[in-house]
C-alpha cells in the first residue's frame, strides 16, 4: 500500500482542526469588541473587576484544592493496598471508581441531597445531621461529590502509576530493609507516583474549579454558578472568561502531558 | 487472603487487610450507593409510603418520554457525527501520512478540548454562533447568509449538537489514535501479500478489527452526552427539553407535583446510563482480545 | 531458467550506514525447498520482504517465472507468504480466514468452500474452521497460516521463521509437515530461520547469510561438510577451529596445538611453509579410540570437563593452551573418562578443514 499523502487524510484532518480552532478564534474576537468600532481587553477588565469574580473563583480553587486532597487520601492508600493485598478486589474498587459514567453529576446531587438534607437515620438511630443546614457542612457535602467525580480519573492515575513501578518488590525491597509502613508509603511509593498523582490532581482540577451542576444545586458561591450567571447578564464578558477557562485548562492539560510523557496516561473526562 | 506466601494466612492478619480498604467502601456506601438507593427506593414509592409502579408508569406520561427522547437523540447525533469525525481524524494522524509534527499538537489540543465543557464551552459558541456570534455575523455581512434565516439555531436541538461535538470528537480521537495504532503491520502486509487492496484490506480486516472499539467509544460517547447537564443549561437556559435539564427543574421545585416522579426520572437516567456501559464494557472485552 | 533468480539484489534503508542486503545473487528451481540461514540481522527478513513486494530493493533485479517483478505491488505477486507472528485476521473465523485470498480474489463461493474445506483437511484441522484465532494453540494458528498462504496457490512460498514462537517438540513435527505438505504441492519455498538444526534437516538447498551477503549456498550435508568460509563452517554445526602453522605444503603438514598434523595436501595450495591457517574438525570425527585408518593423526591432552549431551559425551580436553572438542557416541557400556585424565584423540587427515 503506497504511503502517500492523500486528499482524504487532508479533509478530515482540516475539518477537525478547524471545528477546534474557529470557536476559540470566534470568541477571542468577541471578546475584543465590548468597545464599538475597535479592539480593547475592556471585556477582560470588566470582568476581573467584578468583585464576585474573585469571590467565586477563590471559592472554587479552595474546593478544589480540598477535593484533590481528599480525594489523593482516598484513593492512594486504597489502590496501593489493592496492588499489594487484596489484587482480588481490585475488579469491585474499580467498578466504584467508574460509578460516575452511570450517575451522572445531576442524579449524584439529587441524590445527595435527598439523602442529606435530613437526619441520616441507621435502624432508628441517628448518625449524621442534616448536612445542607450550615454552609460548613454543605461545602463537605459539595467537596465529597467533587471526590466522587474525580474518582475514575484519580484512580486510573494512581493506578497507572503503580502498575509501572512495581509496587510489590520495591514494598518488599523496603521491608527487608526494615522501613515501617508510613516510611514506605511516603518515602518510596509516593515519591515514585509523583507524575501520576499530578495530574491525577490536575485533572481534577480542571474539571471541579468551572464546575456548575453539583454547586448550583447545593447553592454554593462557587464559580460555575458565577459565570452561568454572568452569561444570563452580560454579553462580551462571557466570551473573555471562556478564553481565560479555556486557557486554564491548556494549562492543566499541558503540565500533565509534560509530566506523563511517554507513560500513556490519557486526560479524558465526561461530561 | 494468601497474598503473602511466607506467612499462613491468619485471622487477625485477614481482618487486618480487610480493614485497608475500610475508608473507601465506608466512602463509597455514603456518598454513591446510598443516595443512589434512597432514588431507587423511592422510585418505586407512593407519597405515604406505600410500594407502587405509579411512577415507572409515569415516565411513559408526557412531557418525560420527550425528554428522555430529546436527550436521547442529541447523544446519538453527537455520538455517531463526533464519533465519525474523531475516527477520520484518527485515521488521517496515523495512516493519513500527515507531516510527523502535527500530532503532538493536535493530541494536546484533542486532550484540553475533550475536557472543555460546561459553562465557558456554551460560551464560546454563544459567542460564535450565537445570533451576533463571530461566525455569524461574518457570514451573514460577507457571505449575506443569515444562518439564523436558514432555520439554524444555537438555542436548539441542532445548535446543542454542535455544540457538544466541540468535546465529543476530541475525546474520539484520543481513543481510537491507540486502537488504529494497535493494527498490526503484518495484518496489513498479510491481507496485500493474499491479493487484497488497500480498501479491501480496510473493508474486510482493519475496519472490522476496529468496530468493537468504534461502537464501544461511540457509547461512551452517548453517555457523556446524556448525563451532560451544565453545558446544556447554560446554552439554553432551561428551555430545551432534555431529560437532565427536566430533573433540574424538579430539584429546583417541585414542578412535577411528585417528588417521587423525579426520583423515578432520575433512575431511568441511571438505568440508560448503565446499558450504555454495559454495552461499552461488553465491545472493549472483544476488542481487547483481538487486538492484545 | 530458473524459476526465482535474484541478481546482485541490494538494499539499503534510507539513513542507514550500511546495506541491510549486498550483492545479493541466487537461482531457485521450480518445486525446491531453499532455506535462509543466518544469524539475527543478517538479512534474512530484508530479502524475503523484497521477494513479497513490501521492500524494493535498491538496486538488482528479481524475476520470477521469467518476469521481472521488482516493480510489481504485493497483491499481484501472487506469492504466499507466512509470517513470523501468524498474522491471522482475529476478526475472522479460521474457515475465513483461510479464504480470504480467493475471496478478495472475487472467486465465486462455492470454490472458496470447496478450496477450504481441501485446505482444512491438508492441515488436518478439519473440525476447526468455525473457531477463531485466539480460540487456537500456537501451532494450530502456524498451520491455519500456512493454508492461507496456500489457499490462493502461490506460485511461490514464503516462511520467515514459521516455527520460532513455538516449543522445541511442536516445532519438529510441524516443520515436518511443513516439508511433507510442501512436496505434496510441489510448490517452490524459500524458508527463513535461524536454527541451524531446521535448514539443514528440511532444505534442498541452505542459503547462509551472514551481514547481508551470502557466504554459501549447497545442499546441507555441502555446508555441514565443505564450509568454504569459516563463517559458515562456526555457525553451521560445532567445531573446533584453530591456528595452525605450515610445516610443510606439500606434504600436508601443519602444526597445531603443539603436535605435527597431518591434513590433506590439496588444502594447503598456495601455501608455505611459515604460514598460519585455520584448521577446523568437527567434534564428531574425533575418536576417543583408534579408528585403524592407515595415517592416524593423535593429540594427547588432559581432560578438562565432561559435558554429557544425550547421544554424544563432549569432552574438553586440554592440548596445550588449547582445548579441543571430542564428541563420543553415548554407549552405557562405556564410561565417560574422569576429568584430570589424560586421553588420546585420533582423527583421520581427511577431517581437517583447512579454511583461508
Ligand atoms: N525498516 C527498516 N529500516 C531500517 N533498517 C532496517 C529495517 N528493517 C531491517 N533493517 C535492518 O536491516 C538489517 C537486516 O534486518 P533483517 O530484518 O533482514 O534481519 P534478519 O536476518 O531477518 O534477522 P532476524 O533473524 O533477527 O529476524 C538489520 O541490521 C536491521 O536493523
Ligand atoms: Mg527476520
Amino acid at each position: 500500500m503506497a504511503r502517500r499523502v492523500s486528499w482524504f487524510a487532508w479533509f478530515w484532518y482540516v475539518l477537525g482542526a478547524l471545528y477546534f480552532i474557529i470557536p476559540l478564534w470566534g470568541t477571542f474576537v468577541f471578546s475584543l469588541q465590548k468597545e464599538r468600532g475597535t479592539f480593547s481587553l475592556a471585556a477582560y477588565q470588566s470582568a476581573f473587576a467584578d468583585p464576585k469574580f474573585a469571590e467565586t473563583f477563590l471559592y472554587s480553587n479552595v474546593m478544589a484544592v480540598l477535593t484533590i486532597i481528599f480525594s489523593l487520601l482516598l484513593v492512594v492508600p486504597t489502590a496501593y493496598w489493592v496492588h499489594l493485598r487484596v489484587p482480588r478486589m481490585r475488579p469491585v474498587v474499580e467498578f466504584i471508581t467508574l460509578m460516575p459514567f452511570v450517575i451522572p453529576a445531576i442524579v449524584l446531587v439529587f441524590g445527595l441531597i435527598k439523602t442529606f438534607s435530613r437526619p441520616l437515620t441507621i435502624l432508628g438511630v441517628t448518625v449524621l445531621p442534616p448536612l445542607t443546614n450550615s454552609s460548613l457542612s454543605t461545602d463537605f457535602l459539595l467537596v465529597a461529590g467533587y471526590v466522587v467525580l474525580s474518582l475514575p480519573y484519580m484512580y486510573r492515575a494512581v493506578d497507572n502509576g503503580l502498575r509501572a513501578m512495581d509496587v510489590g518488590t520495591l514494598t518488599e525491597a523496603a521491608q527487608s530493609l526494615g522501613a515501617g509502613w508510613g516510611t514506605i508509603l511516603w518515602r518510596i511509593i509516593l515519591p515514585n507516583l509523583r507524575s501520576a498523582l499530578l495530574s491525577g490532581a490536575l485533572l481534577t482540577f480542571a474539571i471541579v474549579v468551572g464546575e456548575l451542576t453539583i454547586a448550583t444545586f447545593l447553592g454554593r458561591p462557587a464559580f460555575g454558578p458565577y459565570l452561568a450567571l454572568i452569561g444570563n447578564h452580560k454579553v462580551y464578558e462571557p466570551a473573555a472568561l471562556a478564553i481565560v477557562s479555556f486557557g486554564l485548562t491548556w494549562l492543566a492539560m499541558g503540565i500533565i502531558d509534560r509530566v506523563t510523557r511517554g507513560q500513556g496516561g490519557t486526560t479524558t473526562g465526561a461530561h | 487472603m494468601a497474598t503473602t506466601v511466607q506467612n499462613p494466612p491468619r485471622r487477625s492478619r485477614l481482618t487486618w487487610t480487610w480493614l485497608g480498604l475500610v475508608p473507601f467502601f465506608l466512602f463509597a456506601i455514603l456518598f454513591i450507593f446510598l443516595p443512589s438507593a434512597s432514588l431507587f427506593i423511592d422510585s418505586f414509592r407512593t407519597l405515604d409510603g406505600g410500594f407502587t409502579f405509579a411512577n415507572i408508569a409515569g415516565l411513559f406520561q408526557p412531557p418525560i418520554p420527550e425528554s428522555y427522547w430529546l436527550s436521547i437523540r442529541v447523544s446519538a447525533m453527537t455520538a455517531v457525527g463526533g464519533g465519525l469525525l474523531g475516527f477520520f481524524m484518527a485515521y488521517a494522524l496515523t495512516v493519513g501520512n500527515l507531516p510527523r509534527w502535527l500530532r503532538p499538537v493536535t493530541l494536546t489540543f484533542a486532550g484540553v478540548a475533550s475536557n472543555f465543557a460546561g459553562v465557558p464551552l456554551a460560551f464560546a459558541f454563544i459567542s460564535t454562533l450565537g445570533r451576533t456570534g463571530f461566525v455569524t455575523v461574518i457570514l451573514r455581512d460577507l457571505f449575506g447568509w443569515n444562518i439564523y434565516g436558514a432555520g439554524f439555531n444555537l438555542y436548539s436541538f441542532i445548535g446543542l449538537s454542535v455544540t457538544y461535538m466541540y468535546f465529543q470528537f476530541p475525546l474520539m480521537l484520543l481513543i481510537m489514535i491507540p486502537a488504529i495504532e494497535g493494527l498490526k503491520r503484518d495484518w496489513r502486509e498479510a491481507a496485500e501479500n493474499l491479493g487484497a487492496s488497500t480498501f479491501q484490506y480496510w473493508w474486510r480486516v482493519g475496519l472490522p478489527i476496529l468496530m468493537p472499539s468504534l461502537l464501544g467509544t461511540m457509547l461512551l460517547l452517548f453517555g457523556n452526552a446524556f448525563g451532560a447537564y451544565a453545558t446544556a443549561y447554560a446554552l439554553t437556559g432551561g428551555t430545551l427539553n432534555l431529560i437532565t435539564i427536566q430533573i433540574g427543574a424538579q430539584m429546583r421545585g417541585d414542578v412535577l407535583r411528585n417528588p417521587n416522579l423525579g426520583y423515578a426520572m432520575a433512575l431511568g437516567m441511571v438505568v440508560i446510563m448503565a446499558v450504555t456501559i454495559l454495552g461499552y464494557s461488553w465491545l472493549q472485552r472483544i476488542s481487547e482480545r483481538w487486538l492484545k | 531458467m530458473a524459476f526465482l533468480s535474484l541478481t546482485n539484489v541490494r538494499k539499503v534503508f534510507p539513513n542507514a550506514q550500511t546495506a541491510a542486503v549486498e550483492d545479493f545473487t541466487l537461482d531457485v528451481e521450480k518445486g525446491e525447498f531453499v532455506s535462509f540461514l543466518g544469524p539475527s540481522g543478517c538479512g534474512k527478513t530484508t530479502t524475503l520482504r523484497m521477494i513479497a513486494g513490501f521492500e524494493t530493493p535498491t538496486a538488482g533485479a528479481i524475476v520470477m517465472d521469467g518476469k521481472e517483478i521488482s516493480n510489481e505491488r504485493p497483491n499481484q505477486r501472487n506469492i504466499g507468504m507466512v509470517f513470523q507472528s501468524y498474522a491471522l485476521f482475529p476478526n475472522m473465523t479460521v474457515a475465513d480466514n483461510i479464504g480470504f485470498g480467493l475471496k478478495v480474489k472475487g472467486a465465486p463461493k462455492t470454490d472458496i468452500k470447496q478450496r477450504v474445506t481441501e485446505m482444512l483437511a491438508l492441515i488436518k484441522l478439519e473440525q476447526l474452521g468455525g473457531r477463531y484465532p485466539y480460540q487456537l494453540s500456537g501451532g494450530q494458528q502456524q498451520r491455519v497460516a500456512l493454508a492461507r498462504a496456500i489457499a490462493i496457490r502461490p506460485k511461490l512460498l514464503l516462511l520467515d521463521e514459521p516455527l520460532s514462537a513455538l516449543d522445541a517438540k511442536i516445532r519438529v513435527s510441524l516443520r515436518n509437515e511443513i516439508r511433507a505438505i510442501q512436496r505434496q504441492l510441489g510448490i517452490t519455498t524459500i524458508y527463513v530461520t535461524h536454527d541451524q538444526e531446521e535448514a539443514l534437516s528440511l532444505s534442498d538447498r541452505v542459503v547462509v547469510m551472514n551481514h547481508g551477503v551470502i557466504e554459501q549456498v549447497g545442499q546441507p550435508f555441502e555446508i555441514y561438510n565443505f564450509p568454504k568460509t569459516a563463517f559458515t563452517a562456526s555457525f553451521v554445526g560445532t567445531l573446533n577451529m584453530h591456528d595452525a602453522t605450515v610445516l610443510d605444503a606439500a606434504a600436508g603438514e601443519v602444526r597445531l596445538a603443539g603436535a605435527s598434523i597431518a591434513v590433506p595436501s590439496a588444502a594447503l595450495g598456495g601455501h608455505r611453509a611459515g604460514d598460519t591457517v585455520k584448521v577446523a574438525l568437527r567434534p564428531e570425527l574425533l575418536y576417543v579410540h583408534p579408528t585403524g585408518a592407515a595415517v592416524e593423526n593423535t593429540l594427547t591432552g588432559v581432560v578438562e570437563n565432561v559435558a554429557f549431551l544425550g547421544a554424544v559425551a563432549r569432552i574438553h580436553l586440554a592440548v596445550g593452551d588449547t582445548t579441543i572438542l571430542v564428541d563420543e557416541f553415548n554407549n552405557p557400556q562405556l564410561s565417560v573418562p574422569a576429568i584430570g585424565s589424560t586421553l588420546t584423540t585420533y582423527f583421520t587427515p581427511e577431517s581437517c578443514m583447512v579454511l583461508g
